[in-house]
This record gives C-alpha cells, structure tokens and sequence, in this order.
C-alpha cells in the first residue's frame, strides 16, 4: 500500500494526535514512535477493503476539525491539545462507520506505541512480574526442508 | 525472479496443518503412509516469533485480522495462517463434545459412527495425554483469572480453571502471538513435528487452487508457491496423491477451494460461529495481565447460550480498548497493569454462507439473529457484575449507546434496557464451523460419515467445515477427535492396495 507524502504527514499528526497532551507519564517524546511504519505492515497484511479502511480512517482523522466543527483546518493545524478532543468525539460518533473507523485508527496507534520497547515500560504492562520458574528445553522441530528459491 | 516450480507425490495430500490436518497428518505418517503437507502460511520458529503484536499478527493472523463478513456491520473472523494453523495462535482451551450434541448430530445427521461414544472417549483421553492436556494450576492463573474466581465466589457462579493443552505453561500470557515456550501444543510443536519425524513432507508458503480429479476421483492438488515476504505467487505447484486428498484448510478456505474444485452440494452452506466480545474493569490495585495463563478460568453456561472466560490482552490490544483519545488516555496508558478483561462467546443460532468472490477470495454473508444478540446483552450484563463483584472501581462494556465507564454496580442495568442493536457492538468470532457439513443426506451435507465427499471418492474434508452445528463450547478438541476417528479407518481402509 502506497502513502502519498501529504497522507503520511496527515497520519503521524493523527496518531500523535492520540496521544497528545502533556504532563502524562506515557507521552512519547517526539520521533520515539515511528506511526508511519504501523501503518505500512498493517495495510501490507491486510485484506483490501481494510487497507482502503485505513486510509479512509487517515482521511477522516485528518479532515475532523471540517467534519465536526466546519472549521477550514486539517487536524494537524490544530494545536496539539485540541487534537485529542476531537479524535476523541470521532470515536463516540453517532455514525457507525466513523466511529468504526476512527477506532481502527487507534488500534494502528496502538500498535505503533507499542511496538517500542521504552513505551511498554511507560506503560508498566509488566510492573511487578512475578518470576516465571526457568523455561522449559526447546524442542527441535524436525523439518524437511521444503521449497529452495 | 525466476519461477519456481515444486512437484511431489504421495499416498495422501493434505492441504493446511490446523487442528484438522495435522490430526490427520499424525494419524495418516504413524500408520506408514506417505504424506505430502501443503500450509499456505509460514513456518515460524520459536526464535521467529515476535514479542510485538504488530509483527506477530502480520506473520501469523490471516489479513492482520481483518477477514471480516460482508455487510453494514463487518465482523472479523480471525484465524492462523502459519504453520499449525489457527492453534499456533489459540488459547489451548480444551473441551470434549458436549452429551446433548454429539445426540443431535447422531440423531439429525446420522453421524453415529463418527462420534460413537466409547471410540471418541478412547481419542479424547489419547490426544489428553499426548498434548499435555491440564487444568490450569493457581500458580500460573494470573491475578486476571484470580479476579475471576473471586467474582464467581462472590456471585456463586460455577467458574473452574480452564483446562488447556500446556501442562508445562509458565503463564507468559503470549497464547495468541504463539506460546515463546513451546509450552502449549499447538499443532506446529506437536503433531507437525511427529509427523514430519514419520516421514511426512512438510511445504509452507504453498497455497491451494484446485483439487485436481481423473475419471471423477480426487488425485491430487494444484497450487501457488508464495514468496515469504510480499506473500505474493513465485511459482506453481502441482502434488499427485496416490490414496486421497485430505482438504483441512479451515471453516472459511475449505468450502472456498472446494467449490473451485467443482464440488457439488452445499459447499458453504450452513456456517455457523461463537462470536464474543469483551469487557475490561479497572482496579484499584494491579492486576498485571502480562503474567498468567493467557486463558485461564471460565463460567460455563451452556444452558443459558453462552461462555465466559478471562482472556489476558496483550498492551496492544488493551490499549485500543480503552475509552477516550488524548491526555485521557494517556493517563490510562500509563497504568497498564490495572486493568482485567474477560471475554464470552455465545453459541448463536445464526446460519450464514461461504461463497467464493469472482476474485477467488472468500465471502462471508453472517448475521446474528435477535436471539443472539439477546444473548450477547445477557452475557455482557453479567460479565460487568461479575467485575464489581471482583472489586472493579470502573468497568468498560464496551458497547454503543452507553456510558463508556460504569462506576456502580447499579448501572448495570442501563445495558438491560433497550434490545442490542448489531452496530452497538463489536462481535469477533474465531470458532467457525460447518461449511462443507457431514452427515448421511446428499442434499443437506457435502461429506459422508467417513468425512469423505458425497460427490467425488477419495476427498476428504478434516477440519472444522465438517462439523454439522456450532458446539457451545471451543471446538479444537472435537475437530481433532472427529478428524482422529475418519483419519484411523481411512488408514484401515487405504490398507488394500491403492487404487489404480
Ligand atoms: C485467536 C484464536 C483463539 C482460539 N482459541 C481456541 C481455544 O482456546 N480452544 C479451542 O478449542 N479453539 C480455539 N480457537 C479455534 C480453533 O483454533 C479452531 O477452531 C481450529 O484451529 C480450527 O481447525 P481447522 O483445522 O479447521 O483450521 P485451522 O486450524 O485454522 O487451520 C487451517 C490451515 O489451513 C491453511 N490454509 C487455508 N487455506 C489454504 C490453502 N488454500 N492452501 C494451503 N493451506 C491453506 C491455513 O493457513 C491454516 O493454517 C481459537 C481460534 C483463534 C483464531
Ligand atoms: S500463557 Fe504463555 S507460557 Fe503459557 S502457554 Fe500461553 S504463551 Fe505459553
């Protein structure tokens, strides 16, 4: 799936949009998250009509402040703080498709988050692990070694 | 690149290595025939499984989850695309045939022979002992699944720990990326490797076409050879089968290379699933999901249509639950380990259809029933309760319509007060069945008792199409023993010499 380089720049602004704000504990700071490359392997493994899904999701986000407010603005205008608000009553629409939509962009802002190890920290998924006994011995996996290239 | 073009031969081709195909596979390589294993998918590895979500959904997870039913309210039906098909990304939950449906198939579908009481008590207790089949033990319940019990304490309701195919589980809550252990046995660390260490010869990233036939009976299969990175075709395949062909690629896939194959019948008819959904309650205390058996305490309550279960959710996917955009959410980013889900799934009366697009992909055409969404409403109200009772200081029930928090327990009742509607909630299902049905009339099932096609000798159906009805409970295990029981008289049977 191609990215045109105004959709690319509308999509990080949507997903830092998601998690914007200061003062939060888990805020990443700027170039932590890469938002961009979520998108590309989720709409790479996608079905077709979810990567059109995607990019309408980017569309919708970036177009909010016109769609909600009638504000001429792209959401990546909007000063930062604002832009949370807004994503925020895409997702409680009453329209089902936008609210659809809107969610599916958070769930690739998710994953991009996510995928950084320091983020997962911030978030302390993992605050006081107890400690697992000691991993069972890999079993090798007897292959036949299938098609050569 | 230049084409590349793969051709094998055997007694039997068997097309996926899910739950039906490698039980197959185990049954077909032990008893000493040659097999030939075509798996669309990947094989990963236990070093080749990815700790993020983002990389292990698009390995594993056909279309990153996104293979959904058609219509105004798509709903994803999730399955593996790997090696061990959809139980390389399970739970391991493991549960015999209920008594009141293995009557109805005997009874309505005249299934008699395949699920025979004492032949299928003998397959479940081997298949317990060889997948390391056990109740999950406290130590790695996980503070989820405690919650959950003491929920259950609280309300009196008949919750139990889950019992699962991991007795060697170190509660790593990572089912669903592949266990990092190997402690679950999945199909690609069990009955794959068996059958491979039998002889059996194993081809990932094949994808098949066409079951191919002479003078009407099934003798091979003909495919696609897929490059591992873009997953798009780099060559052809063509696999001749000696003794049968033996189609397991799941509930959606099956019914689809069937009728590109030219299979008559009701391919595709009659899909039937166990959609859920989920709700997450915060606490004041953490709750830590990231340790504990990603699965590990149930309620069963069959007699009202439905089961829940604690279903531990990696960030990724927890995150995205959680209500609200900016430094709201945020704050609740930041404090991950508060938070327990539990799930239901609800055996639902809906039929749907499989259909093959002029693309060659599949169609699913699937919509609950206004029972069903009763149901889910029920389900759903109760798994709030059951929150609060544990002690939640806010629950999410995640529906349209509603407050996205609830703080008291007497809010509850705001769920109850208007019918569902389809849209104000999201169903996923991962328990699918019934597309190329078996039972004894030609015109309401595609194969025989014996899982062989009415319509064209020496294809077989091993996997979930096969199962007449939805079950009310996870479906591996009786995939597995139906699978099982048709697989060991098949080898009886082939024992003859091969047809010529
Ligand atoms: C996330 C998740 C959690 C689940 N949890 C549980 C649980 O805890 N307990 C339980 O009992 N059940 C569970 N299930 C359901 C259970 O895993 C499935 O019902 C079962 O695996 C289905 O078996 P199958 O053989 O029909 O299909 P699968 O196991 O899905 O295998 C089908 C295989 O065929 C391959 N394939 C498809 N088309 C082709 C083709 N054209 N050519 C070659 N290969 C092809 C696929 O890639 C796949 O590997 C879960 C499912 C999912 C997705
Ligand atoms: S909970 Fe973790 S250790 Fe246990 S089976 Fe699942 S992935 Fe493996």
């Amino acid at each position: 799936m191609r990215w045109m380089k105004f959709e690319a720049r509308w999509a990080s602004a949507a997903m830092e949009g998601f998690v914007s704000g200061r003062g939060a504990a888990f805020a990443p700071h700027p170039g932590e998250v890469d938002f961009v490359h979520a998108l590309l392997v989720m709409g790479a493994a996608s079905a077709p009509l979810a990567r059109l899904g995607l990019r309408l999701a980017v569309w919708l986000a970036a177009l909010s402040p016109l769609l909600l407010d009638g504000r001429l603005r792209l959401l990546s205008s909007v000063a930062p703080e604002q832009r949370g608000a807004l994503l925020a009553r895409l997702l409680v629409h009453r329209s089902f498709l936008l609210r659809e939509l809107a969610l599916y962009l958070k769930l690739a802002t998710s994953l991009a988050l996510f995928s950084v190890a320091t983020l997962r920290e911030r978030s302390h998924y993992l605050r006081a692990l107890p400690a697992s006994p000691p991993a069972p011995a890999a079993r090798a996996l007897p292959l036949v070694p299938s098609v050569e290239g | 690149m230049a084409q590349l073009t793969l051709e094998d031969a055997a007694d039997f081709v068997i097309v996926g290595t899910g739950a039906g195909g490698a039980t197959a596979a185990r049954v077909l390589a032990e008893a000493g025939y040659s097999l030939v294993l075509l798996e669309e998918g990947p094989l990963l590895t236990r070093e080749e499984r990815p700790a993020e979500l983002l990389d292990a959904m698009a390995l594993a997870v056909r279309d990153f989850g996104s293979q959904t039913t058609s219509g105004p309210t798509p709903m994803p039906l999730l399955q593996g695309r790997l090696v061990g098909g959809s139980t390389a990304i399970n739970s391991g939950i493991i549960w015999r045939l209920p008594e009141d449906v293995r009557e109805e198939w005997t009874r309505d579908h005249g299934l008699g022979w395949l699920v025979e009481r004492e032949a299928l008590t003998r397959i479940f207790e081997q298949l317990e002992l060889e997948l390391e089949v056990a109740p999950t033990s406290d130590e790695v319940l996980g503070n989820n699944g405690h919650k959950m019990r003491q929920a259950c304490e609280a309300l009196g309701l008949p919750g139990k720990p889950i019992t699962r195919n991991a007795r060697r589980c170190q509660g790593r809550a990572r089912c669903l990326q592949g266990c990092p252990l190997e402690a679950r046995q999945s199909m690609d660390v069990s009955y794959i490797p068996r059958a491979v260490a039998h002889g059996a010869r194993l081809h990932p990233l094949c994808r098949a076409t066409r079951v191919l036939r002479a003078r009407g009976r099934a003798v091979g299969v003909e495919g696609e050879v897929l490059d591992p990175r873009t997953r798009r075709r780099r060559g052809r395949f063509q696999v001749m089968a000696r003794r049968g062909v033996i189609v397991a690629a799941g509930a959606i896939h099956t019914p689809v290379l069937l009728a590109s194959s030219g299979v008559g019948g009701p391919v595709g008819d009659y899909f039937q699933a166990h959609p859920g959904c989920a709700v997450v309650g915060r606490f004041a205390e953490p709750i830590t999901m990231g340790f504990g058996a990603t699965q590990g305490y149930e309620v069963p309550q069959r007699e009202r249509g439905f089961k829940l279960e604690s279903l531990s959710l990696p960030p990724e996917m927890l995150a995205a639950r959680l209500p609200g955009a900016g430094h709201a959410w945020q704050q609740r980013l930041a404090e991950l380990d508060h938070y327990a889900q539990w799930a239901t799934q609800v055996r639902m009366q809906a039929h749907g259809r499989v259909r093959r697009s002029w693309l060659g992909s599949p169609v699913v055409q699937y919509e609950p029933l206004a029972a069903d969404l009763a149901k889910v409403q029920t389900a759903v109200a109760l798994l709030c309760r059951m929150m609060f009772a544990a002690g939640a200081t806010e629950v999410f029930p995640g529906l349209g319509g509603l407050p996205e928090a609830l703080t008291t327990v007497e809010q509850v009742r705001l769920l109850e007060q208007a019918p569902l509607k389809r849209q104000d909630v999201h169903l996923l299902a991962s328990h699918l069945f019934g597309t190329a049905r078996a039972g004894a009339n030609h015109r309401t099932s595609v194969v025989d008792a014996r899982l062989e096609c009415h319509d064209v000798p020496g294809l077989y159906v091993m996997d979930a199409s096969a199962l007449p009805t939805n079950l009310g409970v996870n479906p591996q295990h009786t995939i597995m023993a139906t699978v099982w029981r048709a697989a060991e008289a098949l080898a009886e049977r082939s024992a003859r010499p091969p047809v010529a």
